[in-house]
């Protein structure tokens, strides 16, 4: 490493202290995990994209580059690590159709029939529910996006501008838009394929393998990796547009081969073939868990002033923070307006006691209402306990959410219930 | 451990070469050299020990069915610590968490708290890093928590050892524009 400036110790420090120290390696454990992966075809959806021919991928390939898609659904299921949990659901590979899945959309529901293993053991075909807001603008550049209208007309033609000779850059479709029927309701299919960056004249900077193709309302996205490949399907349905998209990813440096391809757009085929949607009605009460974090964006500074020992701030207001909890009436993003006193215990001892008003927003409708809480330290920081009372408006009117927020230096844990009517009334003493 | 020493005489050139062609032993020993860095290294690029953990797992089934793609020893650690970085990133995504942008206004670990009048640069420049997208605290993972150099970095991340440490300086510029 050369010479090492403040700011390059500064840094360092703050990422040996995120790396925590060494540990034991049970090298026997994670090898068994690799063999079970190996021995066990599975296949999950994940958001990424979709197909045509080899034929057609291969001369893409070499007019413009490669492709491998990486990206993050509205919602999702999926295969995942070997041995590992994680928040998409797990299919074996199975000879019989598995039964029907589903996946919520606003106040509708979504229900599949997931396809049958992966031919080939990807533990990664992945595919995704997508509410997209902005489309990759500038193939050779990061953060050049361009707002996309809401119709699903408006989404095809921004697809479809993202491919052609006249790109400068390698994310390109290989077909489409071919016309399909979803659940009824008319539909376009993309293939797209990412060439590769290393492989792409004109983009030196953007070596490190992906980047995404489009960004969602919610801040999640859809992203493509070196040599990529995936189906993108927008429906239009009522008015509404139903975006999905679904790839294959093996991994960097692997490039999919004609049957990956082939593989995948059967799968998208008869995945599309397959979705029924629903129209729910509103659901009732409902015990919730789920987590949010401290990510975000600060938009009000914050005013701090401090009498008697106590400081105060007021008007600390973040928004944008992802939260996900088990019933998606409560999923979307939270914004959060807080003010806070901390008092001084001893000389590097405080706690903190703060009330705020929060907002949980999705495509349904939101939830707002004021919360309050405690912790030690200065807030927000560790063992930080609030709790809100949310009124629901759109498709949650006449809902209400009481929530509590277990907060610490990482994913803060939430749990609640929803409930129809209002809280009771406070009871006084005479 | 026993099996992974049986192999230990075997040399590093040979070790590559005996895990691509699907020696056990040869493939654990590579485990045990280099599965904590890996794992390291997506810690601090996603600071979720679950996110990590999958991811590095992850990495490992990639490598198991890729290593055979790896030129030549020295290229074996950027390319594994590359593998785990990209899976924390697609993990990430998957489970549309966005640890890496997360912003903690803690600012430090420090027993007690710290005093809020007196801490704000810590806490800038970790709300800063915490800011930063998966791709650039990838980056800031292998170059301080690997110690990668720049011919390593240029390794991992395909581009060119002087594209590398352009990536760096102009990183460096921006969290130095930002704490200004």
């Amino acid at each position: 490493m050369d010479d090492m400036t403040s700011l390059d110790r500064q840094i360092a420090a703050e990422f040996l202290r995120d790396a925590g120290p060494s540990e034991p390696v049970d090298d026997a454990a994670i090898f068994a995990g690799v063999v079970t992966a190996t021995q066990s075809p599975q296949w999950s959806f994940q958001p990424m994209l979709r197909s045509t021919t080899f034929v057609v991928a291969a001369a893409v390939v070499a007019l413009f580059g490669g492709i491998l898609l990486v990206a993050q659904p509205f919602h999702h299921v999926g295969v995942v690590a070997p041995g590992a949990e994680s928040d998409v659901a797990r299919v074996e590979a199975s000879p019989t159709p598995a039964p029907r899945d589903s996946l919520q959309w606003g106040s509708k529901r979504i229900y599949y029939v997931p396809p049958p293993g992966f031919p080939h053991g990807s533990p990664t075909l992945t595919f995704g529910i997508h509410d997209v807001a902005r489309v990759a603008r500038e193939a050779c550049e990061d953060d050049t996006y361009v707002e996309v209208g809401p119709t699903a007309d408006d989404l095809t033609d921004a697809l479809s501008d993202l491919t052609g000779p006249g790109r400068s850059g390698p994310v390109d479709l290989t077909s489409g838009p071919v016309d399909v029927m979803l659940s009824g309701h008319p539909a376009k299919r993309f293939v797209l394929i990412h060439s590769g960056w290393s492989d792409t004249p004109g983009c030196p900077a953007l070596g490190e393998g992906y980047r995404q193709l489009w960004e969602n309302h919610d801040g999640s996205g859809f992203g493509m990796a070196d040599h990529g490949f995936a189906v993108a399907v927008i429906a239009d349905v009522a008015g509404e547009r139903l975006v999905f998209a679904a790839s294959t990813f093996h991994g960097p440096y692997v490039e999919p081969d004609a049957d990956d391809l082939v593989a995948l757009e059967a799968h998208v085929d008869a995945l599309t073939a397959s979705m029924e949607i629903v129209e729910q009605e509103p659901a009732g009460s409902a015990w919730v868990t789920g987590s949010t974090s401290h990510a975000g964006t600060r938009v009000g500074a914050a005013t701090v002033g401090t009498e008697d020992g106590v400081t105060g701030t007021r008007g600390d207001h973040w928004v944008d923070r992802p939260i996900t909890m088990s019933d998606p009436r409560l999923s979307g993003v939270l914004s959060v307006i807080t003010n806070y006193d901390t008092h001084q215990l001893a000389e590097k001892e405080w706690m903190t006691v703060f009330s705020g008003t929060t907002r949980i927003a999705n495509d349904a409708g939101s939830w707002e209402g004021i919360g309050s809480g405690v912790s030690r330290g200065s807030y927000p920081r560790d063992a930080v306990t609030e709790t809100v009372v949310l009124a629901g408006s759109g498709a949650y009117e006449g809902l209400t959410a009481y929530l509590a927020f277990d907060y610490d230096d990482g994913p803060v844990a939430v749990r609640g219930l929803i409930f129809p009517g209002e809280m009771p009334p406070v009871a006084t003493f005479e | 451990m026993e099996v992974v020493t049986r192999i230990a005489d075997r040399g590093r050139a040979g070790l590559l070469a005996a895990a691509a062609a699907g020696d056990e032993y040869a493939f654990r020993r590579i485990i045990v050299e280099h599965h904590d860095d890996m794992r390291r290294v997506a810690l601090s690029i996603c600071r979720d020990r679950a996110v990590a953990e999958e991811a590095t797992q992850a990495a490992w089934l990639i490598a198991w069915r890729k290593i055979g793609d790896v030129r030549d020893e020295a290229s074996l650690r950027p390319w594994l610590v590359s593998v785990a970085a990209n899976e924390v990133k697609r993990v990430l995504r998957t489970r549309r968490r966005r640890a890496a942008v997360e912003v903690a206004t803690d600012a430090s670990g420090e027993p007690g708290g710290t005093d809020p009048g007196t801490a704000t640069d810590a806490i800038d420049l970790r709300s800063a890093l915490r800011r930063l997208d998966p791709d650039d605290r990838a980056l800031l993972a292998m170059r301080y928590v690997a110690g990668f150099d720049s011919n390593e970095l240029a390794v991992a991340l395909g581009i060119s050892p002087s594209g590398t440490r352009n990536r760096l300086e102009r990183l460096r510029k921006r969290l130095r524009e930002e704490l200004s």
